[in-house]
């Protein structure tokens, strides 16, 4: 099954084309890695994908669902940014259960398991503010792994965690992966990418090509980059 | 959607800080009040809890409270907004409900949030007012005398004193029932607070600087005094509802309609921000296009 398809994407930021008819196909139980350099387009390319920016020309179908100005976007989507999109007052949590309560299906033991998946107590008193680059990281990345998600989207996942951080999350995203879940990755490092990635992209001026360091991974089935 | 906010705004310490703030200011009120009745020429007849109590959170527009209630109405949860757009936390949560829903909320949070702070404040202010004024007896209840002085709020006092003063709307309300009467100003009091202080969401939309957002309640207040007063309609701008019987000029009507206007405009700001926000695209206020440039 499809997890994500985008075609012939276009998008322009203040006049600067950032996107200039990307194609992708992703799918279930696939893990993705984008590489390219800083201001290329790749953290646009997961914002258009999660709803959150508009494009000016293309079409990106999620989950089987196209994604426009209109449409909802499907449930299933984790994502986390760099530096993640946390509550620096509370604990992490209340940072999770004030995202678990809008939808109410995670209950607080679930979230409490979650925390310790990811390397963090749950029983930490400290407010996000006192946490380090890394535990913060751990927190946007339990974040994204909320309400068994079908597509996790990964910006950078590796920054901030050291190398203990980076093996578990290896290990985070194959479990991901063994469960059918898509997860796209961006990030600047190919190592990190050919770890983990069944394939591999690099963006390059708006476009997407596939990277000579995915040939030792899986082929994609059909020819999905131009 | 709300439970969420709810239980974020209940959660963070600018809540009890804003509670504790607005104690403080009502505390204040009463030592002032205390140290000045007599000097304000206030006659110790009308010097009772009711009285006390309002004259302490919006006797006028100078008065303490009124000078610090759109700073305070701000503080518990009118960046919650900002703080979203500015840390990118909007992501997870627009992630599961749509904009619409996402931007209705957090103004609805807001002021159920400012609703339940200011609401407590003002009702330990009342209970405060009542043990401060022990000798103030029910309306119902024929009081003693204490030395010369007939302590007020009482069914009898009703044609001896409102008469001396100017007809106001709610006046025979005051000296018939001055609980029922500060009840409903206390219940104005919370209006006026949710509608001064709803106006953060809104102010969200066109401003970036957090501080400057918790502060638009306070310019906004101060600017449309000094406008209204410029325009000779000063005493037509009631902060709260002070002391009816001692203020002609400020109706219970006036009053609703005044803050229930603001508080109209501060929920059509929400939509009209968030079009801007949508046209203006949503990443230019998260990390991402610092990081990309």
């Amino acid at each position: 099954m499809r997890a994500v398809e985008l075609s012939d994407l276009h998008k322009s930021i203040k006049k600067n084309k950032v996107l200039k008819g990307v194609n992708l196909l992703a799918n279930t139980s696939e893990v993705i890695g984008i590489m390219g350099t800083n201001g290329c387009g790749k953290t646009t390319l997961l914002r258009i994908i999660c709803g959150l920016t508009s494009i000016d020309r293309g079409v990106v179908n999620v989950l089987g669902q196209n994604i426009g100005p209109t449409s909802t976007l499907p449930e299933g989507i984790g994502v986390v940014f760099d530096p993640p999109g946390l509550l620096a007052d509370l604990t992490g949590l209340q940072n999770l259960i004030v995202i678990a309560k809008i939808r109410n299906i995670m209950k607080t033991s679930a979230l409490r398991q979650l925390l310790v998946k990811v390397g963090l107590n749950p029983d930490d008193k400290r407010s996000v503010s006192k946490y380090s680059q890394g535990m913060r990281k751990r927190l946007g990345l339990a974040i994204s792994m909320m309400e068994d998600p079908r597509l996790v989207l990964m910006d950078e996942p590796t920054n901030g965690l050291d190398r203990s951080g980076i093996a578990e999350l290896r290990g985070w995203i194959s479990e991901l992966k063994s469960s059918g879940t898509c997860v796209v990755i961006v990030g600047h490092y190919i190592e990190e990418m050919t770890a983990v990635c069944d394939r591999i992209y690099t963006m390059d001026d708006g476009r997407l090509s596939q990277s000579s360091g995915a040939s030792s991974r899986t082929e994609p089935a059909s020819p999905t980059i131009r | 959607m709300l439970r969420s906010e709810l239980y974020r705004a209940f959660h963070r310490k600018w809540t009890l800080i804003a509670f504790a703030l607005g104690l403080l200011v009502v505390v204040i009120g009463y030592i002032a009040v205390q140290v000045g009745p007599l000097s304000f020429g206030v006659s110790l007849h009308e010097y009772n809890a009711w009285y006390v109590f309002l004259q302490v959170f919006g006797m006028n527009f100078n008065s303490i409270w009124g000078l610090t209630v759109p700073l305070l109405a701000a503080l518990p949860f009118g960046d919650t907004l900002i703080y979203d757009m500015n840390h990118g936390f909007e992501v997870p949560l627009l992630m599961r409900i749509g904009k619409r829903r996402y931007f209705l909320t957090k103004w609805l949070a807001n002021i159920i949030v400012i609703a339940c702070v200011f609401g407590a404040v003002l009702s330990c202010s009342l209970l405060l007012a009542l043990l401060w004024r022990r000798d103030t007896v029910l309306p119902v209840v024929l009081p003693p005398l204490i030395g010369d002085h007939i302590p007020s709020g009482l069914k009898p006092g009703i044609g001896v004193f409102a008469s001396s003063y100017q007809p106001h709307v709610l006046s025979g309300l005051f000296w018939a029932h001055p609980g029922l009467y500060s009840l409903l100003a206390l219940l104005i009091g919370i209006l006026v607070t949710i509608s001064i202080g709803s106006l953060t969401i809104g102010a969200s939309f066109w401003f970036k600087n957090r501080y400057l957002i918790l502060s638009t309640p306070f310019i906004f207040y101060m600017v449309l005094n000094v406008v209204l007063q410029f325009l000779g309609l000063y005493l037509w701008v009631p902060f709260l509802m002070a002391a009816g019987y001692l203020n002609a000029h400020n109706s219970i009507g006036s009053t609703v309609a005044y803050w229930s206007v603001i508080l109209l405009f501060s929920l059509i700001l929400v939509p009209l921000g968030a079009t801007r926000y949508g046209k203006s695209e949503f990443t230019a206020k998260v990390s991402i296009d610092e990081k990309e440039g």
